[in-house]
């Protein structure tokens, strides 16, 4: 007796439902905490290749060891990397916005955030002021949540 | 076939980590890693890779070694992840060394339980077949019930022997206990079964020719059964005793009994550990139970199994079946807390998937 | 680091591939395991019992929907009562698995050893929304984080390093398109031109829809001897002569200092890392003369052009105007992705396996109409991560000494 054909494909529904406690190390904790309470961002150092790295992270995964010495960062920096973002993304901004990393000064490493406050309405005049290496000021939300989207970039005038 | 480069691979740091009230996933993995290079007296740079058994859904992280493996030792190393079993991750490590394409490399394994609390079981569960077994609430505990059921149902005083086992392993709680505990998933009561904790393992292995302490990698041998579980024998474990076939004749091991000092068997349940026992060629299959019984398997017995009494008081999710290879290289290394005299090698088993679908076998010696 | 040492030879003796096409039209995630695991039987001319190892890729299984689907899958692939291991390095999966494969046979401890793996990428619908999880919980998650993004950033950084136009970038996905076109297997095979992938839609900039892979569903497989395992029946070996993996940090924030090879995020380092491991192995000392081909994993088209340059084929910020020129044609100098690439077919899954395959198929011959005549050696890339871990495998149709 052979497979009969069918028209239509047979579907079967699962989900997927997972919740997860992700505990953060206490070098994430602080910054978040300061980040949230005081309105600061810090970068913290390797002792062994000396950078300052931010966003901080309790390991250096080259030198392999803990980091240590916070560093508070100013509110300045440059532009890395950017891109302008079109497509829509379940639990994201409606497009278009800017993705950006941001080397803050002080800091040599650089953190990813939204730069906001350029007009998207044309791509090429967009491009004529989004450039890697513009100077960009690093703001804060007037209410943060300890989150990492509590700072955004904007360039600067 | 035995590899013409036997005796080549040894271990020559280990380490193993609990978190502390403020670990990340990632600094709790590089707590462990830090701690294996650093008793080997090496550093990340002098690695040539990395090895992980790191589950992405355990760890709730989508490609979780994209995270990990810098915490592991990574940076610009070679890195992969064994996803399937922790005994994978050290099978392929051994042959990463043999191949010649290694000298130096350290595995890793992991299982954070505070992060991922309810829904490591969730996780577990979500391994099963979506179209058949999904549905019909096929669990880890489930499956772990299962195999218990069937050996007991052909045993004498099979639920006595699975309670000896699991006292034994718990060292200040008696037969009647865990006898009177709960049932979690009949017939398994709560004392016979590992709660959940957090853990890392690191091992460091390396080509033999280092002047520095080291246990030798004998062998490591593994095997899979189907992934039907209707379809198993679920208490007979051929695919077990194939992996010790390859372990045994990889490390020249021809009487298990006489030539191996301590067993350190993945006492997932008591049953399971009694069902390893003829697989492994420590008794026949048919004297298992008995030997249960016996007592012959306690620390200062003829046969000792989990000397340090093995997974009870707790196992890491995932990653958890690594301490069965570190508390091995204790005993040959001779600073175990329960030691074993004159031991020369030691073998761990570890098992992954719903009642030991992988099977995987390790030998440890001394080194000649 | 490593002294090189010259393991045991290992040959690919036959490959498989099913057809790549879209998730909703495709057979179950065990059923594609099963064909492309017989298709490569065949061509081997070997039964699964002749099999003794079997090493499975798979990529994140939150893409397909069975977590640790390496259980589930056992049967499909000849592993009961067999050993069987599972591989998961992100899009670099394929060709981690072949690598490990390659260890089992160079070890000794294994005769023959079956790779084999399998995807269907939009099981769980968009496959961007599973991504946004592999991103650091506490710093990226909040962020719009995705691989899309990630490559357009890089794309940004080198055209500000080296002025790459979206125009160059273009070219490149029309050579995909036309040698995936060719590409019996491809998932698209639909030629394009320059201007219509300039008139595509942008998803981030500057990367638009047709600068970018699909998301596919398919199998592949590939069947590795020892060489005295080597039948006389089987397909002409492809001697694998180079293999090896280099992992960057995974902070794409970490990345933007020049290093002193002269690159930063716009490029891909750990590739180049990779590529000078195995080249030492194979014996390559001039990639550009003594390479035939290569496929390399590029699932957007500015990644192909800072591949070329991490392995060695042009000098660090040229590569764009050789695209233009015609270099890397299916009929260049040196063909790259003859077969379409990952722009044209990639289920994440196996998409460096089909490198690899592919890789194999131009050194025996039997690549058909898309084959660089006489190619004796290619190159096969892995991606995988944040644009984090490469990994390179060579294959010959020459056995290594």
């Amino acid at each position: 007796m052979s497979t009969p054909e069918s028209t239509e494909p047979w579907v079967v529904e699962q989900r997927w439902d997972l919740t997860y406690n992700h505990s953060a190390d206490p070098v994430t904790a602080h910054f978040l905490r300061t980040l949230r309470d005081e309105g600061k961002v810090l970068g913290i150092g390797c002792p062994v290749c000396k950078r300052v790295l931010a966003p901080p992270r309790p390991v250096c995964d080259r030198d392999f060891c803990e980091t240590e010495g916070w560093v508070e960062l100013g509110s300045t920096g440059t532009l890395e990397l950017f891109t302008i973002m079109y497509l829509a993304i379940d639990g994201l901004p409606e497009p278009p916005y800017v993705l950006a990393y941001v080397m803050p000064e002080g800091a040599d490493t650089a953190i990813g955030g939204f730069l906001e406050g350029v007009d998207l309405s044309s791509t090429e005049a967009a491009l004529e002021h989004l450039t890697v290496g513009a100077p960009v000021t690093i703001e804060l939300r007037d209410e943060r949540q300890g989150r990492i989207t509590d700072l955004y970039f904007r360039l600067a005038e | 076939m035995a590899s013409k480069l036997a005796g080549s691979v040894v271990i020559t740091g280990i380490a193993e980590a609990s978190s502390e009230r403020e670990d990340s996933l990632e600094t709790l993995v590089f707590r462990g890693a830090r701690a294996a290079l650093d008793e080997a007296g090496l550093d990340r740079g002098d690695l040539d890779g990395v090895v992980l058994a790191a589950s992405d859904q355990t760890d709730g992280r989508a490609i979780t070694s994209m995270l990990t493996s810098g915490p592991a030792g990574a940076y610009l190393n070679d890195e992969i992840n064994v996803a399937s079993s922790p005994g994978h991750a050290l099978a392929l490590g051994f042959m990463q060394i043999l191949s010649g394409t290694h000298q130096r490399l350290l595995v890793s394994s992991w299982g954070k339980s505070s992060e991922t609390a309810g829904s490591v079981q969730a996780a577990e569960r979500l391994s099963a077949d979506p179209f058949f077994e999904r549905d019909g609430g096929l669990s880890a505990a489930a499956a772990a019930a299962f195999q218990a059921q069937q050996r007991r149902v052909n045993a004498t005083d099979g639920a006595l022997a699975a309670a000896r086992i699991a006292a034994r392993n718990h060292g200040d709680v008696d037969e009647a206990a865990i006898l009177a505990s709960a049932v979690v998933a009949s017939p398994l009561r709560e004392l016979e079964v590992p709660p959940e904790i957090d853990r890392t393992f690191s091992i460091l292995l390396e080509r033999a020719g280092r002047d520095t302490p080291a246990v030798t990698l004998s062998s490591v041998g593994w095997c899979s059964d189907s992934g039907r579980i209707a379809e198993r024998d679920l208490s007979a474990l051929p695919h077990l005793q194939r992996a010790a076939e390859d372990a045994y004749q990889r490390a020249g091991v021809q009487s298990p009994t006489d030539e191996i000092g301590s067993w350190h068997l993945h006492d997932y349940t008591p049953d399971a550990e009694i069902l390893a026992y003829g697989p492994l060629g420590i008794c026949a299959a048919a004297a298992a139970n008995d030997l249960a019984l016996s007592g012959a398997t306690a620390y200062g017995g003829l046969l000792p199994v989990n000397p340090d009494g093995g997974s009870v008081r707790g196992e890491a999710p995932f990653g958890g079946p690594m301490a069965k290879v570190l508390a091995a290289v204790r005993q040959v290394r001779g600073t175990a807390t329960n030691q074993v005299s004159d031991l020369d090698r030691a073998l761990a088993q570890l098992t992954t998937g719903f009642a030991g679908q992988f099977q995987t076998v390790a030998i440890v010696e001394r080194q000649q | 680091m490593t002294d090189v040492v010259s393991p045991r030879a290992v040959a690919a003796v036959g490959v498989g591939q099913t057809p790549f096409g879209p998730t909703s039209e495709a057979p179950t995630y065990v059923v594609m395991l099963q064909q492309a695991a017989s298709q490569a039987l065949e061509a081997a001319n070997l039964t699964i019992d002749e099999i003794d190892a079997v090493v499975l890729a798979l990529a994140p299984e939150s893409l397909m929907g069975v977590n640790h689907a390496e259980r589930w899958c056992t049967d499909y692939i000849g592993g009961r009562m067999k050993p069987v291991l599972r591989i998961q390095t992100g899009g670099a999966t394929g060709l981690s698995a072949v690598q490990a494969g390659y260890q089992h046979v160079a070890s000794g401890l294994y005769e023959r050893v079956l790779v084999v793996g399998a995807d269907r990428v939009r099981e769980s619908g968009d496959a961007q929304k599973i991504f946004n999880k592999i991103w650091d919980p506490f710093y990226e998650r909040a962020l719009p984080f995705t691989t899309i993004t990630m490559i357009a950033m890089s794309a940004v950084r080198y055209m500000h390093n080296y002025g790459m136009t979206e125009r160059q970038m273009a070219r490149v996905s029309q050579k995909a398109h036309y040698n995936g076109a060719l590409n019996p297997n491809a998932h698209i095979r639909r030629e394009v031109t320059v201007d219509e992938v300039m008139e595509s839609r942008y998803l981030s900039w500057p990367l638009k829809l047709l600068d970018a892979c699909p998301q596919s569903a398919g199998g592949c497989a590939v069947v590795l001897s020892s060489a005295d395992a080597v039948k006389p029946e089987s397909q002409s070996p492809a001697w694998i002569t180079g293999v090896s993996m280099a992992g960057e940090t995974y902070y794409i924030g970490d990345r933007l200092e020049t290093s002193e090879r002269g690159y930063d995020y716009g490029d891909a380092e750990a590739l180049a890392v990779a590529a000078e491991r195995a080249y030492a192995m194979a014996g390559i000392t001039d990639p550009r003369t003594q390479i035939d081909a290569v496929e390399t994993y590029a699932s957007f088209t500015p990644v192909e052009i800072h591949n070329a340059e991490a392995l060695g084929l042009a000098d660090l910020g040229t590569a764009a105007p050789l695209f233009e020129e015609g270099f890397f044609d299916l009929d260049g100098e040196i063909p790259l992705n003859p077969s379409g690439g990952v722009i044209c077919t990639n289920p994440i899954s196996v998409t460096a396996m089909v490198r690899f395959v592919e890789a194999v198929l131009q050194v025996q011959g039997r690549a058909g109409a898309h084959q660089v005549p006489g190619a004796k050696t290619v190159v096969a890339t892995g991606a995988g991560g944040s644009h984090q871990f490469f990994n390179v495998a060579i294959v010959s149709s020459e056995q290594p000494k």
